[in-house]
């Protein structure tokens, strides 16, 4: 499906007649169009002639099945074709190629009856679930992410959310999923640094069997390695409707200012890192100030709810939109949902707009050049460079960055053909770093000596733990989608320190943190998020209010909830098996009353409830996760609760809000 | 219904000989065989997609390209007076014109080589007007076609006037200038999407056959008529290999306009045909 290169019949001849097209001084006649493949591109050319009509056929002809308004192009139908006719396949193509079009296509036609689709984010699931909502539930499809209670799946349904909600449920798919699907599945292959990784490869390798169909999505790459004795067909295509502009400009920040400035084309500003992004909007772009029509309760509510003083909502009233991890989800979805509407024109962005949702811009700006440009972060630069050039809208997506670094773009703006991908799934050591099971193990160890469990227990020998077996650490490792380094890690740190702390294992197992900002925020003295700010303001004047309201935001939204809570239940665990095995406790019984309590005070004081149940837990952790604060929610959570059915997604809590007059009071994080 | 032949002769532009094909037929029974090699199944849906098999979906969708777009699905509720209200609303010069390049290409098909596809032939290593710019371009694994059809409403010069057409001439020449002088690899694609990639040395040595075809009304000016019909001996073509050959059709019609009327107005019927069984 790679057209050769020494034929005119590439992508790269396919985006210079695109260019052409857009620039609109050259006729380009409808053969050219029909002999590049650019069918999308038909419609404002046809004409008079037979050929025309014949063309316009074959639009009707592959018109898709759940959207008449789009008809597949060749290229796209040759990669569905392929997905009809094998069990197990991955398709690799570019950004705009549509590959999450060719999955709805499939389930419209096909119908499978249980679907998994796993996706990086939160931000994506809920845009996913949205979309999938609309043209599935007449299908008699039943679309979620959470359940309340647990029970075996078996009805037609769609999942669609991140690797961690499917972990904790794919227990319960008992019979076997007809549609397994994994969204940027070269995930898979990134080393292991945390539980995210270890659990996408856990949930991958624990479903192979107990699926009838697996498609894994990925960008365009050359070569895709380690599979091999899977099965899985590679199809492969370098087809994208749109055409990349690159260029270099020597004074960018002066571009951009003037580009944000002018707010007519959508642009998107790409920074490394939170910080950066505050840092070059305060010294450089604060002066703005362009219109931008706000929801006044909207505004009102996030400067009542977190902080008038925070960049994001400053900036958005300026009209430039600020894009960042450390943010709660309901404004992300505003400024993604703004510029998507074209009401707001310019974001700033790290990397949570990559992985994020789908943002298409005419122009897109690499501020930095740090973990974005050079040749370790192809995959990821090809990401953000999809997102430049929109079908129907702009036929050209451009591309800027400061002549300085010429060098580390030519280095990440290689071809698809310099770039290949290799599962880690046979190489023996990553096998113990995931943790792979058993079954696994054995069919990549070609040696047939030693088995997981014995090579675990090797390596656990001189430890404190060398007396617990192995199916059972594994297990609880698989529980808590630790690995086996990080177990490691745990043990040596508590045999060879005196002084064992709770956040002494925080610091091995996680990186250092802010004891300061962590103190505060489960204090029961600051109640509101404004006197967490201040009181963190007063000590530490020097740093910007707004920095601090980012690192709070974080903390409490991602950190303590994905990071700290998971932690701090691993280790209960962890002490658990040991005292089952050895009747004494492996962790001082002063850190684990200190890991309980902060993990109560956590959970008291955001989620409302000291000892959660199972349904409280997920109802309340889908609305925190969406940004909405305890203290708004918890009226209403048990009539929620009430009305939600048992397989939900937050836009089933919305119905419930919006069908709902006394709950208008949380309307507002919807509109 | 066959038509023969009735002459050959030979062209100015070299030692080739053209056939004149000869009928003589009612304009009436002229129209209903154009129609009849048109609409027949198994020829319409070669035209649109060859080798792949006809559903009863792609024969609507096939027919609808022969009416007009606002006619599609209120078939059965299309009268004569409708159809015939806009033709003569109808002030574009190319109107339906495409109805005479897909009959050139059945023609095409039926006298030249049964295995002919139409598609797109790139010529040159420019990427735009990579065409060949002709009204119809079809090819077999063993010959090209390129054709210019025209829908004339005058029958003054009969095929006099393809032959004198400047744009059919001037792209002929570029086209035979082009493939001659060309070393890159030349691609065929046809209208399925299937891409046959054949060298410079192959593409020379295909025949090419050059066919031009022209509907015309009558008209009571049969003088001018017969004085300008038979012009084969006309055709000057530049730098015209041996192997190449000229096709033209002339194909005269009563009324440009009641053609067009047959044409959407048996379209219709077959649709509604279709829905109701």
């Amino acid at each position: 499906m790679i057209n050769s290169e020494e034929t005119i019949l590439n992508q790269n001849n396919r985006e210079e007649v695109i260019k052409i097209l857009d620039e609109k001084k050259i006729k380009v006649e409808l053969e050219d169009l029909f002999l590049y493949d650019l069918s999308p591109y038909y419609k404002e050319n046809l004409d008079n002639s037979f050929f025309s009509k014949q063309l316009e056929f074959i639009q009707e002809t592959n018109q898709l099945s759940h959207n008449s308004k789009i008809s597949f192009t060749s290229e796209q139908l040759k990669i569905y074709n392929g997905i009809l006719e094998n069990r197990r396949c991955i398709v690799s193509a570019p950004t705009s190629f549509g590959k999450t079009m060719l999955i709805k296509e499939f389930i419209f036609n096909n119908q499978p009856n249980k679907v998994v689709f796993i996706v990086p984010t939160n931000s994506l699931a809920d845009e996913l679930l949205d979309d999938f909502k609309l043209l599935f539930t007449a299908l008699d499809y039943i679309i979620f992410d959470s359940v309340k209670s647990l029970e075996v799946i078996s009805e037609k349904s769609i999942f669609i959310g991140t690797q961690e909600k499917y972990y904790n449920l794919k227990g319960f798919y008992k019979e076997k999923i007809d549609l397994f699907v994994i969204d940027e599945a070269y995930k898979l292959t990134d080393s292991i640094k945390g539980s995210r990784e270890v659990i996408l490869n856990r949930s991958f390798i624990d479903t192979i069997e107990n699926s009838e169909k697996i498609i894994l999505l990925m960008p365009l790459v050359n070569s895709i390695t380690g599979l091999e004795n899977f099965t899985f067909q590679v199809l492969k295509s370098d087809y994208a409707p749109v055409a990349k502009s690159f260029n270099s400009i020597k004074k960018l920040d002066q571009t951009i200012y003037q580009e944000i400035s002018k707010n007519e084309i959508t642009n998107l500003v790409y920074f490394n890192s939170p910080k950066e992004l505050e840092r070059i909007y305060l010294s450089k772009l604060k002066s703005i100030k362009n219109s931008i029509e706000l929801n006044d309760s909207w505004i009102q509510r996030v400067q009542e709810d977190f902080h008038s003083e925070w960049l994001p909502i400053q900036a958005l009233k300026s009209g430039i939109g600020i894009h960042y991890g450390p943010m709660p989800k309901f404004i992300q979805k505003k400024v993604i949902d703004l510029f998507k509407s074209n009401q707001l024109k310019n974001v700033l962005a790290t990397n949570s707009v990559i992985e994020g949702v789908n943002t298409p811009t005419k122009n897109i700006y690499i501020y930095s050049s740090r973990d974005i440009l050079g040749d370790k972060n192809l995959v990821k630069y090809k990401n953000l460079i999809g997102r430049a050039g929109r079908l129907g809208e702009h036929k050209v997506g451009n591309i800027y960055y400061f002549e300085k670094h010429q060098k580390q773009f030519e280095n990440a703006n290689v071809s698809y053909e310099n770039i290949n991908i290799e599962f880690l799934l046979e190489n023996k050591s990553d096998i113990i770093e995931i943790n792979r099971d058993e079954n696994f193990d054995k069919e990549k160890n070609t040696e047939g000596k030693t088995s997981h469990e014995d090579k675990l227990q090797k390596h656990l020998e001189n430890s404190s733990y060398s007396n617990v077996p192995s199916k059972e650490i594994i297990s609880l490792l698989n529980n808590h989608g630790f690995t086996v380094n990080q177990f490691t890690i745990l043990l040596e740190y508590i045999a060879n320190t005196k002084n064992v702390l709770l956040l002494g294992i925080i610091g091995k197992l996680i990186g250092g943190t802010d004891i300061n900002s962590l103190n505060t925020i489960l204090s029961s003295r600051f109640n509101t998020f404004g006197s967490m700010v201040n009181e963190l303001h007063s000590k530490n004047k020097q740093k910007f209010k707004s920095q601090i309201i980012s690192i709070l935001i974080d903390m409490i939204y991602s950190f303590l909830p994905f990071k700290i809570i998971p932690l701090i239940n691993f280790i209960i665990d962890v002490d658990d098996l040991y005292k089952k095995h050895t009747n004494k406790n492996l962790i001082p019984t002063e850190v684990i009353v200190e890991a309980k309590r902060k993990k109560a005070q956590f959970y008291s004081k955001f989620i409302g409830i000291d000892n959660p149940t199972h349904e409280t837990l997920v109802i309340m952790n889908k609305l925190f996760e969406y940004g909405i604060p305890y203290q708004r929610a918890n009226p209403f959570l048990e009539r929620i609760a009430d009305n939600l059915p048992n397989k939900f997604s937050i836009h089933d809590i919305r119905k419930i809000i919006f069908q709902n007059e006394n709950m208008s009071d949380l309307r507002v994080y919807f509109e | 219904m066959s038509f023969s032949i009735a002459e050959k002769k030979k062209s100015s532009c070299g030692k080739y000989n053209f056939s004149i094909y000869e009928h003589s037929l009612t304009f009436e029974d002229l129209d209903s065989y154009i129609l009849d090699i048109m609409y027949e199944e198994t020829n319409l849906n070669y035209l649109f997609q060859k080798d792949r098999p006809l559903s009863r979906k792609d024969r609507l969708r096939q027919l609808r390209r022969f009416i007009e777009t606002s006619f599609e699905n209120r078939e059965k509720d299309v009268d004569d007076d409708e159809i015939r209200k806009f033709i003569s609303d109808n002030k574009n010069e190319t109107y339906y014109s495409f109805f005479a390049e897909a009959l050139l290409a059945r023609l095409n098909i039926d006298y030249i080589d049964k295995d002919l596809v139409t598609g797109v032939i790139s010529v040159n290593e420019n990427l735009t007007k990579i065409s060949t710019g002709a009204d119809v371009c079809m090819f077999s694994n063993s010959s090209l076609v390129l054709g210019e059809a025209k829908f004339y409403s005058l029958l003054y010069g009969g095929v006099g006037k393809i032959i004198k057409d400047v744009s059919f001439k001037s792209k002929l020449e570029d086209y035979i200038k082009n493939i001659l002088n060309t070393d890159s690899v030349i691609i065929l694609k046809g209208i399925t999407g299937e891409i046959s990639e054949k060298t410079s040395e192959d593409i020379k040595k295909m025949p090419l056959t050059l066919s031009g075809f022209v509907l015309h009304t009558s008209e009571t000016d049969i003088k001018k008529y017969d004085t300008s019909y038979n012009l084969i001996d006309k055709v000057a073509i530049s730098n015209f290999p041996t192997h190449y050959k000229i096709h033209l059709y002339h194909l005269p019609i009563e009324s440009k306009n009641e053609l067009i009327f047959k044409a959407q107005r048996k379209a219709l019927d077959l649709i509604i045909k279709e829905i109701i069984s």
